[in-house]
């Protein structure tokens, strides 16, 4: 029996259907697709089966990435920045839709391409995102908005200058982060992983005191702005934030004795935990600027739609720069952690 | 000296799967040993490349993708392997179960009680 099932080929199809396997690949998050894909390719026994591991799978898969991806004080911030911009429809509705954009945003980061984007892909975004945002100026302009509403000192900045600057800087970040990509190195000795982390740390202390000092100057500026409540929101976070740089901010030291494999362990850590804190601080410096434009609109926006749309497309607008500024440095940390990994010890020739 | 990372059953039945399989720690043979080790309850694939992205996190093993291959479908296997901190965590779970058997047999009398297999 053996020998015949053997010699006679199967007559079943031994690969899943190519729809189906394109389906269940596109909705595997990135990250996880090239193994996830092909361990569901190695168990497939018949299509309804194949289906039925990946609706099993999935569900875990796409937990997992959520977690993986989500960094909770910027999601945290985000929320509060939402809900206060929301505050227009009242207050279950409001957190609902906080609620329901959070979500979605959880999900963009578990699906979004890890690394940083290539040059033209970046351009195409920042086209998309501008051309969007032009074209939403050019539809008021068409329905002659009354010019008045153009005085506010953020639209005359954000406004259509803001479509040029924000292609050029967007290719120009990608270019320089290209040109200063990490050389690839496959062999370092303790004392070189040491002297790195050194000049790591010296760096991230240089960039944490500016940031207490700017923290600290714009919590100054903000407290004589005219109050409000939301305003008062960003002043705390300010001082919050430049508290917590001042007592944690800085790289810990590496252990006394650590050996190569321990040194370089410590060194992705801190490598991610300042790229955390540098996501935060990245919006942080935006709030007062969204917060300031949904006052605005609280005071009079509600009357003119057009208006209204104006201020989301810009605070939009504003969020796609935070991303993307955010995704590049994301993309480089990625890629020197992966270097880091890869990196052999060196032993002194003696 | 670092500090000691707690891992639950599960996480410590996919390090043990990951070290018993050597180079070949892949998702589905890691499932596949996940599966026996935790007889007679069953194991979701799921659950598995969630544990095995969680200790990837914790750093206690790492992982890197492999060739493609025809049968699957021109895709890598991620591979994966126990780090030192991994190793460390395995044995300090194995030396706690150990002093559970102990005690256990001691209690209930070395004849009387023996774990299954």
């Amino acid at each position: 029996m053996e020998a015949e099932a053997l010699t006679f080929p199967s007559p079943l199809r031994r690969e899943p259907p190519a729809l189906l396997a394109k389906l269940v690949l596109y909705l595997i998050p990135p990250a996880a697709r090239e193994s996830v894909a092909g361990d569901l390719w190695e168990l497939y026994r018949s299509p309804l089966h194949y289906a039925f591991d990946a609706l099993r799978v999935l569900p875990f898969v796409i937990f997992s990435q959520v977690r993986r991806s989500a960094d909770l004080p910027v999601l945290a911030l985000q929320g509060v920045l939402l809900f206060s911009l929301f505050g227009i429809f009242g207050t279950v509705t409001d957190a609902f839709a906080t609620a329901a954009i959070l979500a979605l945003l959880l999900l963009a980061g578990a699906y979004r391409e890890s690394g940083r984007p290539t040059a033209q892909r970046a351009m195409i975004e920042a086209v998309l995102a501008a051309g969007g945002f032009a074209e939403l100026f050019g539809l008021m302009a068409a329905h002659s908005i009354k010019p008045g509403w153009y005085e506010a000192p953020y639209f005359a900045f954000l406004g259509p200058y803001m479509v040029p600057l924000l292609c050029l800087a967007r290719t120009f970040v990608v270019l320089w982060e290209d040109a200063r990509r990490p050389r690839a190195i496959s062999k370092l000795s303790l004392g070189e992983v040491r002297g790195f982390y050194q000049a790591f740390e010296k760096r991230a202390m240089r960039r944490n005191d500016a940031e207490i000092v700017v923290l600290l100057g714009s919590g100054f500026v903000l407290a004589w702005l005219p109050q409000h409540p939301f305003m008062l929101v960003s002043l705390c976070a300010y001082l919050a934030t430049a508290l917590y740089l001042l007592r944690n901010g800085g790289v810990r030291p590496l252990p006394r004795g650590a050996d190569f494999a321990a040194a370089r362990d410590v060194m992705q850590c801190e490598l991610t935990r300042q790229h955390r804190i540098r996501c935060f601080v990245g919006w942080l410096w935006f709030v007062p600027m969204m917060l300031e434009i949904r006052a605005s609109l609280a005071a009079g926006g509600a009357s003119r739609p057009l208006a209204l749309l104006g201020a989301i497309a810009l605070l939009l607008l504003c969020g796609f720069f935070v991303a993307w500024l955010n995704r590049e440095r994301q993309g480089r940390l990625q890629e020197e952690i992966g270097y880091l990994a890869q990196v052999q010890e060196q032993f002194p020739s003696y | 000296m670092a500090s000691p990372v707690f891992v639950g059953q599960f996480e410590q039945i996919i390090l043990t799967a990951v070290l018993s399989l050597g180079e070949n720690a892949y998702g589905v043979t890691v499932h596949a040993k996940a599966q026996a080790l935790s007889h007679p309850k069953s194991v979701s694939l799921g659950a598995v490349y969630a544990t095995l992205d969680r200790l990837e996190d914790k750093r206690l093993i790492s992982s890197w993708l492999s060739e493609p291959t025809a049968e699957r479908g021109g895709r890598s296997r991620r591979h994966y392997k126990l780090e030192r901190s991994g190793e460390q965590a395995l044995r300090e779970s194995a030396s706690t179960a150990q002093r559970i058997v102990e005690t256990i047999a001691q209690s209930w009398g070395g004849a009387a009680w023996k774990p299954k297999r």
